[in-house]
């Protein structure tokens, strides 16, 4: 049916069982133009015209002869066909008009009718059932629209993978991207089952069907692999499969979204092959460094033991040991960046550490003027790399005595069953607030220029302590000095190294 | 407690020179008998001819053979040799130096201080010659 049956005459089956009024109708209905397809006289044979012929209205007397009444009649034309039905009966009574009215029909005439009022009735009826079939039909074509919109998106849609298979694996689509991606045309590859994508180790493995079996599970399989292509070669894959199922649960199939992200996985590789090239130059820079300044150190040495009161050569010795110091500081950085940095956990004392760093700074205390106040009120151990809180406890002492020369430094050691802390502080300057919170980022220093190094010491002690699941906290008030505390867990607690 | 230490000469293995010749000058001032070799494969040869050092200072990172190599060398030779022999090695901290390190009897790390190092070679080495000057404070 379309808009053009507009102009076309309409087709009209009369059920009517009475033959005289029967035959009133027909003949009325020819002077009004339209065409009668049939006369009958009861429901059966209603039901066997609509099926055979095309009708565009019926006329439905409600007595009729036969099992089924017209209602009856009307009601099971209306589950077979969309045709408008116009009921006529002699009485209404209000149970007829309530089972006719369930029967959906267009309009009623009570008998006996004029002519006028047929060709009324029957023009109203005629248009309303036309303006409703445009609304479905426009409803249609707009879901066809959208529906050619939407494979044309995927069609054509080159950035994804996008590709249907049945419910036994075969692929009953395949889109552009799917094309790019995957290196196969439609035509060689639609009916195919989708295990063709695996390797033959995967297809032995039943990889593909294991895959289904989880998307069918839980609606989705997602993962993100490597896939080979037409041509044997790899990529790296974002896979996400959904299982499409009908209203009863039962599986209809599957849709495929495969995304390229080959690019990114490279990109990434080359970051990670860099990381390891440049984690490599430093430990090989580094060594190159070292052996020069062993040699340079040694010499100096030699040299100072024969003329003990040769000022310069304490001097450059004094650099030598700078020179170290920053090069330990920049291999840690290069090891804490690329998370190497390697601890070695086993029981340490800690007030016996802070005794012997006490006593290996005594000397370099003495030359500044400054006092070393060391207090042990009790021994305090834990699970800690003895290495590398040393190397925090000996930046935390050589910061103070840099930064507060001249004043005395205090270290003291506390503990309970849990923790350990360790008190470093001196009577210096103390560190503004605004640079309280930065102190422990990398590259920061709180001093003037003229302090020498690189401003990773605390950086790195602070990832050391973070790695031992401690703590490292600064109290400091301008004018009355800084205080560094760390807190260390004594038994060994979950962490992610840095 | 009875010296275990021998008089034999202290075999040397580093590829810097300035550095092999700053060990050579100041362990022969400290009266010590030193064979200085600059690499590996030089030690190996060394370690046929001369008799059996009282200590071995390896550096690691070195051209021709490096320190690793030349312990897989000694272990080919026999299994036990790299524990048996006195080798300390000798260079900058690095996973790989420190990891080689636990096999042998002992590290030191560059840069090093001269007492560090007589410290070492006293440990393991008697002097052959007596009365000589010691830089050791």
């Amino acid at each position: 049916m379309n808009f053009l049956q507009k102009n076309a005459k309409a087709k009209i089956l009369v059920v009517e069982d009475e033959n005289i009024v029967a035959l009133d109708i027909e003949r009325g209905l020819k002077r009004l133009g339209y065409e009668v397809s049939a006369v009958v006289s009861n429901g059966k044979d209603a039901i066997q015209e609509v099926k055979t012929k095309h009708i565009d209205l019926i006329l439905m007397d409600i007595q009729i002869q036969g099992s089924m009444d017209g209602i009856q009649t009307a009601d099971e034309i209306r589950k077979l066909f969309n045709i408008p039905v116009i009921f006529l009966t002699a009485y209404a009574d209000e149970a007829t008009l309530h089972r006719a009215k369930i029967a959906e029909p267009y309009g009623y005439l009570l008998k006996p009718f004029e002519e006028t009022e047929l060709h009324t009735a029957i023009e109203v009826v005629l248009q309303k059932h036309r303006s409703f079939r445009n609304k479905e039909i426009l409803s249609q074509e707009a879901l066809i629209l959208s529906e050619e919109r939407f494979n044309l998106f995927v069609d054509s849609n080159k950035e994804y993978a996008l590709y249907m298979i049945d419910a036994e694996g075969h692929i009953i689509s395949w889109n552009a991207g799917a094309e790019r991606i995957k290196g196969y045309k439609p035509e060689e590859i639609i009916g195919k089952h989708f295990s063709i994508f695996y390797t033959p180790e995967e297809a032995s493995a039943e990889k593909s069907q294991h895959e289904l079996e989880i998307a069918a599970q839980r609606g989705k399989f997602e993962e993100e692999n490597w896939r080979t292509r037409k041509d044997g070669s790899k990529f790296w894959a974002s896979i996400v499969i959904t299982s499409l199922k009908d209203e009863n649960s039962k599986i209809k199939g599957y849709g495929k979204v495969i995304r390229d992200l080959s690019a990114t996985k490279i990109a990434e590789e080359n970051l990670r092959q860099a990381i390891v090239a440049r984690d490599e130059f430093m430990s090989i820079a580094s060594h190159e460094l070292r052996t020069p300044l062993t040699a340079l150190k040694l010499q100096l040495q030699i040299a100072q033991r024969i003329n003990p009161s040769e000022k310069s050569l304490s001097i450059c010795l004094k650099q030598v040991e700078t020179l170290s110091v920053l090069m330990d500081e920049l291999l840690d950085i290069s090891r804490i960046q690329s998370g190497k940095l390697n601890f070695t956990f086993k029981k340490t004392n800690l007030s016996k550490l802070v005794f012997n760093l006490c006593h290996i700074f005594e000397e370099a205390f003495k030359k500044e003027n400054t006092e070393l106040i060391c207090e042990f009120q009790q021994d305090i151990d834990g699970i800690w790399d003895s290495f590398r809180i040393e190397q925090v406890i000996t930046n935390l002492i050589a910061n103070a005595l840099k930064y507060a020369p001249g004043k005395p430094v205090k270290i003291y050691v506390q503990g309970n069953e849990d923790n350990a802390q360790l008190y470093v502080q001196d009577s210096g300057p103390g560190i503004p607030k605004e640079k309280q919170k930065k102190i422990f980022d990398r590259f920061e220093r709180v001093g003037s220029p003229s302090v020498s190094g690189l401003g990773l010491g605390l950086y790195i002690s602070h990832q050391i302590v973070e790695a031992h699941g401690g703590t490292i906290d600064l109290k400091s008030d301008l004018g009355k000095g800084s205080t560094f505390i760390v807190t260390l867990p004594r038994k060994l607690k979950e962490v992610n190294t840095p | 407690m009875k010296d275990t230490r021998n008089c034999g000469s202290i075999l040397i293995v580093e590829d810097n020179e300035t550095l092999l010749d700053t060990f050579q000058s100041l362990l022969e001032l400290e009266g010590y008998h030193v064979v200085a070799t600059k690499n590996g494969k030089e030690a190996l040869a060394a370690l046929e001819t001369a008799k059996r050092p009282c200590l071995i200072l390896l550096d690691m990172f070195m051209p021709i053979m490096d320190g690793w190599e030349f312990l897989e060398q000694l272990k080919l030779k026999d299994a036990d040799l790299i524990t048996s022999l006195p080798i300390v090695i000798a260079s900058a901290a690095g996973e790989k130096a420190e990891s080689a390190a636990k096999q042998v009897r002992g590290f030191i790390k560059k840069p090093f201080d001269l007492d560090a190092l007589l410290k070492i070679v006293m440990t393991f080495c008697k002097k052959p010659k007596k009365d000589t000057n010691t830089l050791l404070n």
